[in-house]
């Protein structure tokens, strides 16, 4: 009887599970192996044809300019906007942890950003870095160089502009995250600190740090992933231009792959950004981990 | 448990009986009547209740018929037809944009209209973008085509006289460099940049004013590199280096705003600037040629109506597409769109004696204008010539160059495509 009881009581559990099981398999698991399939093909959607090309799309892509040069980007863009957001996250968590008065009007502001949809706010910053849009406006008035033509417009400022906007976007988020790592830190060990003589810099450095670090490593991950996998914004403000200066690994993909209909290259794309995310991730964890430790 | 495993049951068994019954109703509608898909992009409120009005008085008149409208985005329209179509479903009636014929053509996905357009080939215009290796693969039901914005204020504060309309490239470019003169953030023509789909058609009609062509005979080059193309790319920078590179849609609030002397833009542009208080007055006039003797080229975008392969109801969907381009409708749907050229010759606007002059230019632009060159790998080609004139542009590249690096480039993806 307790087998049969076991045996009911299992088909119930992946009963209720299956929605998620089948969501996984489909939505996640197939695609993963159908991409992986389909980079070795030249795979034409219409036609819904193809035939193996073995590593044909990955050699062609490495000598293509247009996929180099948006590697290039995703990773100036990644380490110009994970240290600076993470940088200001941590810096305004703690600001918003002391005592401060309209502490939860403060908070509520930072993270505002966050919550608006990211396609508006890439409209906005459109608007803002625009010919004769205010921030022109606001660097005529401090006396700072700026383009003529537009920020999104100018090859040497495009990129820039687009970064700058995703850390104003993103700090909100993760500063919340950091704040909920700050406020976890039990006070004792900031009250013995004291007693003990310590100064801000050092309690920051032995007690805050060290407790942070695990949410440190968690952001670090994610926003890295969240980084090199840039692509709304680029979609809304760029298209990946002037002069593929803000071509994304993401948005070649999309290009290739939905534009174009080169599925094979597109899928060969995905699984080299796949390989990236991985690595990096993997060394993040690593790095950060063995300090830790 | 016992009940636990009899509600699994019950709920596999419902979903089983739901989908099956899903399936056997595909192509039919509750009350029995058939039903045919039509897959749209007119989803603004001015023109959505036009379309809703015309499907309405069609299953009026064709009671044994129901249409599903569906709506869709030219931000990822193209996405969604290609999957559906390619998954094997998709709608019956597809509206598409007259570049995207070919393409979807020329993999198999559309139906053979030649024989069922027979009777509407005198009475529609605009057909080319519609054939493909010699069969009509979709009906007109949409055009339009740009023409030069002129601002009157300007031009007069740069010296011009009340009936300067500038018919020559040389008029064209030195108004301009005269408006750009005036400073105060003036500028004498909008040309733009960086921005995907568009710039080639910017491009285009100065190559065809000068006399160049796109395609070789055998289409198995193009011929950018030519005379005509070294003259119409160096007269576009020109105009570009007195001008606002920008987004078509800031040239066109630059332009209402009274900051531009020249744009080329459509029929939309008039809607927008007759619905605005202005500071300025504006004309418009058939696109400047080389010698200016006759109305230079300009480019003609279409919607078209083609009717999937996959339909299991080829001949309503047929019917339907007659539908919609009957002159009345075809009428109402212009007024609704703010079209000033009708497809149907039969249609009421097309001899309306309260034409205006706004209207009648554009009548006269659309005799000579120019759709994109049909051939199924044009999205890739056109992006090939994009990026060579942003080189040129951004000074990357010498004319010459930009334009021998496009030929270069679009042997490459015509011989791929040779080769499939």
């Amino acid at each position: 009887m307790p087998t049969n009881s076991t045996q009911r009581l299992r088909f119930s559990d992946y009963f209720f599970l299956s929605p998620w099981v089948i969501t996984l398999i489909l939505f996640w698991l197939f695609p993963i192996v159908a991409s992986l399939f389909l980079s070795f093909t030249d795979y034409r959607l219409l036609a819904g044809s193809y035939s193996f090309v073995g590593f044909d799309n990955f050699a062609q892509l490495l000598q293509d300019a247009a996929f180099t040069k948006a590697i290039g980007n995703t990773f100036i863009f990644t380490i110009g906007t994970l240290p600076f957001t993470t940088c200001f996250a941590i810096l305004l968590a703690i600001f918003l942890n002391g005592r401060l008065p309209l502490k939860t009007f403060f908070q509520s502001v930072y993270f505002f950003p966050s919550m608006v949809s990211l396609v508006v706010v890439a409209l906005i910053f459109t608007s803002l870095y625009a010919r004769g849009g205010y921030i022109q406006l606001l660097c005529g008035l401090v006396g700072a160089p700026y383009p003529q033509e537009g920020f999104l417009f100018s090859t040497a400022t495009a990129l820039a502009a687009v970064m700058a906007m995703d850390i104003w976007m993103a700090t909100g988020y993760y500063m919340l995250l950091f704040l909920a790592a700050l406020q976890s830190i039990p006070n004792e060990l900031y009250e013995a600190a004291r007693l003990d003589g310590a100064s801000a810099w050092r309690q920051f450095r032995v007690i805050t740090l060290p407790h942070l670090k695990p949410m440190l490593l968690f952001i670090v991950v994610l926003n890295s992933i969240k980084s090199f996998q840039i692509f709304v914004e680029v979609f809304v403000m760029t298209k990946g231009g002037p002069l593929n200066s803000t071509n994304t690994m993401v948005y070649f993909v999309y290009e290739e792959g939905l534009q174009k209909f080169n599925i094979g290259y597109g899928a060969a794309a995905a699984n080299i950004l796949f390989a990236i995310i991985a690595i990096v991730s993997w060394l993040e964890l690593k790095l950060i981990k063995d300090k830790t430790a | 448990m016992g009940k636990i495993r009899n509600c699994a049951r019950l709920a596999l068994v419902a979903i089983v009986v739901f989908m099956t019954a899903m399936t056997l109703s595909c192509g039919k509608s509750s009350s029995g009547r058939t039903v045919v898909t039509f897959w749209q992009f007119w989803t603004n409120p001015e023109v959505k209740p036009t379309v809703q009005q015309m499907i309405g008085e069609f299953e009026r008149t064709h009671p044994q018929v129901k249409v599903q409208l569906g709506d869709l985005t030219w931000a990822d329209g193209h996405e969604k037809i290609a999957i559906a179509l390619a998954a094997g479903g998709g709608p019956d009636v597809i509206e598409l944009g007259s570049d995207w014929i070919s393409e979807f053509a020329a993999s198999g996905k559309l139906s053979d209209l030649t024989a069922a357009t027979l009777g509407l080939t005198d009475s529609l215009l605009m057909w080319d973008p519609a054939i493909y290796q010699g069969k009509r693969y979709a009906v007109p039901w949409m055009l339009g085509t740009r023409v030069l914005f002129c601002n009157r204020t300007l031009l007069k504060q740069a010296g011009y006289d009340e009936t300067f309309v500038p018919k020559t490239w040389i008029e064209l470019a030195e108004a301009a460099a005269k408006i750009s003169r005036l400073g105060d953030n003036h500028f004498g023509f909008g040309s733009n940049s960086a921005e995907r789909h568009r710039l080639y058609k910017k491009y285009l009609p100065f190559f065809w004013s000068a006399g160049g062509e796109v395609f070789n005979s055998n289409m198995t080059a193009t011929q950018f590199s030519s005379d005509a193309g070294r003259k119409s790319l160096e007269y576009y920078l020109r105009l570009s280096a007195n001008g606002l590179v920008e987004t078509q849609a800031r040239i066109e609030d630059y332009f209402a705003a009274g900051k531009i002397g020249f744009v080329i833009s459509g029929e939309w542009l008039v809607k927008k600037l007759s619905g605005m208080e202005r500071s300025f007055d504006y004309f418009v006039t058939t696109m400047p040629s080389p010698g200016g003797k006759k109305p230079g080229m300009s480019f003609a975008g279409g919607e078209y109506l083609v009717v999937s392969s996959a339909s299991k109801n080829p001949d309503m969907a047929m019917g339907l597409i007659r539908f919609l381009v009957q002159p009345q409708n075809d009428t109402m749907f212009a007024r609704a769109t703010g079209s000033f050229t009708p497809v149907n010759t039969l249609s009421t606007m097309t001899y309306d004696a309260e034409l205006t002059p706004i209207a009648r230019v554009f009548q006269e632009q659309l005799h000579n204008s120019r759709s994109t060159p049909v051939h199924p790998a044009w999205v890739s080609l056109e992006e090939v010539l994009e990026r060579g004139i942003e080189q040129a542009l951004y000074k990357k590249k010498s004319p010459e160059d930009a334009l021998q690096m496009i030929d270069n480039d679009c042997a490459a993806i015509l011989k791929k495509y040779a080769d499939q």
